[in-house]
């Protein structure tokens, strides 16, 4: 972090928070506080990612659907019944005091003649059946029910580690939206702005390339020579001097040789004719861009 | 002149806002008038439990009179209550069961200022939202002075306190914005207003090499006085700094002097010293970098006056008006409204010396121009003789109508929270921007 220097006596402290607001935005590119950044990952994120890939409103129905699918209150095991034992004389009992202990004898008196309509030993048979499956079932539900509240309690730790993860990463997938966007738009100002320098350095060296040379017009000058000012009428007036200076006993290739072997006697031929050395120059060079003229020692030299 | 000042606790040990200002006024005021203070038994401001004697006592040379709370507050009650006369559509009746749940409800002391009103020419009522101010301006709207301590929470949205607003002789605000508050609620422009706040005293003997000694914290360190509440922002004052030392400067430290309410966290540029005594605060101060004020909710930070006192700039937070406003009109502090804002103030602050006396220098001229008790007595005393004078010339009350039984029952009100999210927010910087470039704003 860089430092803050207040220059003047006087303070503004609002303007000191404008500076320091500024400075904030320099550096995020965007000047979004931290609520816009929950409210855009809340509420807008369409705007910044995919929705083919991303929901928007992803952690609404994962809210939602937590909140749907979490117990409102965990299931207890139920209180089982008090336990009960069925014997074979279960059904001939009374719970009535001394009656029910006459009213028990009186049963078991009578128990034959009860046998000739029905067999009561099934009953209690089918009785004590039943009592062992019930036993059984309270069991097996009370164990179901305290693996199903741990399952529950460490499901409800883990939505929550779960959703604030996932709300993290949605905050943290908005503000690398935005980062994406702001540097998006930085690559288009920096390549906006090489394209501009590049037309713009297009059409200097342009402006460079049809200026005339004050040096070589001066020499020219100097010379008597007119300067034409284009290369075009400079080619043609080569091709047209050359044609003039053939001489018919020494062929041309001769000539050519002659000249590149002898590059001496070519100045000193230059030094004698101002309009030859210039073509002379520019032949060799095989160009007709001015900074190659003007760099030329044979030029330089005039 | 007789003043009786009314208000919910009264005592010397007791540390509230409220209470502590209503103490302050009143003895300040004892020096030109008769001041009495009527109050109730209670000390503990969440249930009101009858824990003082009722009868007269005397405080700091006040005398107080103290009247037995009728019913203790039960907090499940009053938490229903609130949801729903802050959440949903209600009646009258709903909002006055609100004021009764939230207590102190003392009848006593109300019919006490019923039958002796003609033995007080004013009655100064502090906060606006308790059972003794509702019902004690009701019985003597025309001696009754207000001084509303009101923030932007919800009650300041229910209807019934409208009346009790527009039908006071006169309202002392704290801040600007709490009068911008008040009258965009109840209208009350009619109503005779000024922003006077509390003065503070600070020693001539504050010593930094003592606290030093004292403690053992050495070094530049950043300072929060006040009650260790996450109500009073500092869960966020809390993450704030440790992301701070983490990420741009562990050279700060954090100083908190205050009685805890929430779990401080284990930090080792975090150095909690419980509460301490009013010379142990000021010797903080003087040995303090910078003031943190992380609170969202304030009507008045007498902490950040008391600061700027003691020539110590101020950090404050942005989203809470009434500390933003105060501090762009003292020039005395930076705020903050998010981490980024929090860490480049903060570390401007740290690294600018020459800011932190510019800032300073200024706080100090924004409180002797309006926080001295000399400014404040003045300021009470010229509202007292307006109103003598208006007296004398005859002056009627203009009755606020008290609905009936079936108006009272009707669900006519919005809720609360609605009507205060809707008040425009900000800090009233009016007369800055008017007075800015001249001078310093001659209004606090």
């Amino acid at each position: 972090m860089s430092e803050f220097k207040i220059q003047s006596d006087r303070v503004d402290v609002e303007q000191i928070m404008g500076q320091i607001r500024a400075r904030i935005k320099d550096k995020r590119g965007v000047d979004y506080t931290e609520d816009q950044i929950r409210e855009l990952a809340d509420v807008k994120l369409e705007r910044f990612l995919d929705p083919k890939n991303v929901r928007s409103d992803l952690l609404k129905h994962y809210r939602q659907n937590k909140q749907k699918d979490a117990p409102t209150q965990l299931i207890r095991p139920p209180i089982s019944p008090e336990s009960y034992d069925v014997d074979p004389d279960v059904i001939y009992r009374s719970s009535r005091g001394i009656a029910g202990k006459l009213l028990y004898g009186l049963r078991r008196l009578l128990k034959p003649i009860l046998k000739l309509f029905f067999n009561p030993d099934m009953i209690v048979h089918i009785l004590a059946i039943q009592k062992a499956q019930i036993d059984w079932m309270v069991d097996t539900h009370v164990e179901l029910s305290e693996r199903f509240e741990k399952i529950a309690t460490a499901r409800v730790e883990l939505d929550a580690l779960t959703y604030e993860v996932l709300n993290n990463l949605v905050v943290e997938m908005t503000r690398l939206s935005i980062d994406v966007k702001n540097h998006k738009m930085r690559v288009e100002s920096v390549a906006a702005r090489l394209d501009f320098d590049e037309r713009r350095a297009r059409a200097l060296e342009q402006v460079v390339a049809y200026r005339p040379n004050p040096r070589k017009s001066s020499a020219e000058n100097a010379n008597g020579v007119k300067d034409d000012g284009g290369d075009g009428s400079q080619v043609r007036r080569r091709r047209r001097r050359r044609r003039g200076r053939r001489r018919p006993d020494i062929p041309t290739t001769e000539v050519k040789e002659t000249a590149a072997s002898e590059p001496q006697a070519t100045s000193e031929r230059a030094s004698t004719d101002g309009e030859k050395t210039g073509d002379s120059v520019n032949a060799s060079d095989g160009s007709s861009r001015p900074s190659v003229t003007e760099n030329s020692p044979d030029t330089s030299e005039q | 002149m007789k003043l009786a000042v009314v208000v919910q606790r009264y005592g010397a040990d007791l540390n509230g806002g409220a209470e502590l200002h209503a103490r302050y006024i009143a003895e300040r005021l004892a020096k030109q008038a008769d001041v009495e203070v009527l109050t109730t038994c209670a000390r503990d401001y969440i249930t009101w439990r009858n824990e003082l004697p009722p009868g007269t006592d005397s405080v700091n040379g006040i005398l107080v009179k103290r009247f037995k709370v009728s019913r203790e507050r039960k907090p499940s009650d009053f938490g229903n209550i609130s949801d729903h006369v802050f959440g949903s559509v209600h009646s009258i009746a709903d909002e006055l069961k609100w004021l009764r749940a939230e207590g102190p409800t003392s009848p006593e002391l109300i019919d006490y200022l019923h039958q002796h009103q003609n033995q007080y020419d004013y009655v100064i009522f502090f906060s606006y939202r308790y059972y003794h101010t509702y019902h004690g301006i009701g019985a003597i709207p025309k001696k009754a002075i207000l001084v509303p301590t009101a923030e932007r929470d919800p009650a300041l949205g229910l209807a019934i306190f409208k009346p009790t607003f527009r039908s006071v002789r006169a309202v002392m605000y704290n801040s600007h914005e709490e009068k911008f508050l008040i009258h965009k609620v109840s209208e009350n422009q009619h109503v005779p207003g000024v922003v006077v706040g509390v003065g503070s005293e600070v020693p001539d003997t504050a010593n930094r090499e003592r606290f030093q000694s004292r403690t053992g914290i050495t070094g530049s360190f950043l300072l929060y006085v006040g009650r260790i509440d996450e109500n009073k922002g500092c869960a966020e004052m809390f993450d704030y700094f440790e992301r701070y030392s983490s990420q741009v400067s562990n050279k700060l430290k954090l100083v908190l002097i205050g009685s805890p309410v929430m779990t401080i966290p284990k930090h080792p540029n975090i150095r909690h010293l419980g509460f301490v005594t009013e010379e142990e605060k000021y010797d903080a101060m003087s040995a303090a970098t910078v003031l943190l004020m992380p609170s969202y909710f304030e009507s008045l930070s007498m902490v950040t006056i008391e600061a700027w006192a003691m020539h110590l700039p101020v950090i404050v937070n942005g989203k809470c008006d009434v500390l933003r406003g105060q501090a762009i009109r003292a020039n005395g502090g930076l705020y903050y409204e998010s981490y980024s804002e929090f860490a480049e103030s903060l570390h401007a602050l740290e690294t600018d010396q020459d800011l932190r006396l510019k800032l300073a220098r200024d706080g100090r001229r924004y409180y002797e121009h309006h926080y001295t008790w000399d400014v404040i007595e003045q300021k009470y005393m010229s509202m007292l003789d307006k109103l003598q004078a208006a007296d004398r010339k005859g002056y009627e009350t203009i009755p606020e109508n008290r609905p009936g039984w079936f108006e009272r029952h009707k669900r006519l009100c919005k809720p609360a929270r609605d009507i205060v999210d809707k008040l425009p927010t900000g800090p009233v910087l009016d007369s800055v921007k008017k007075s800015r470039g001249k001078s310093l704003s001659n209004n606090p």
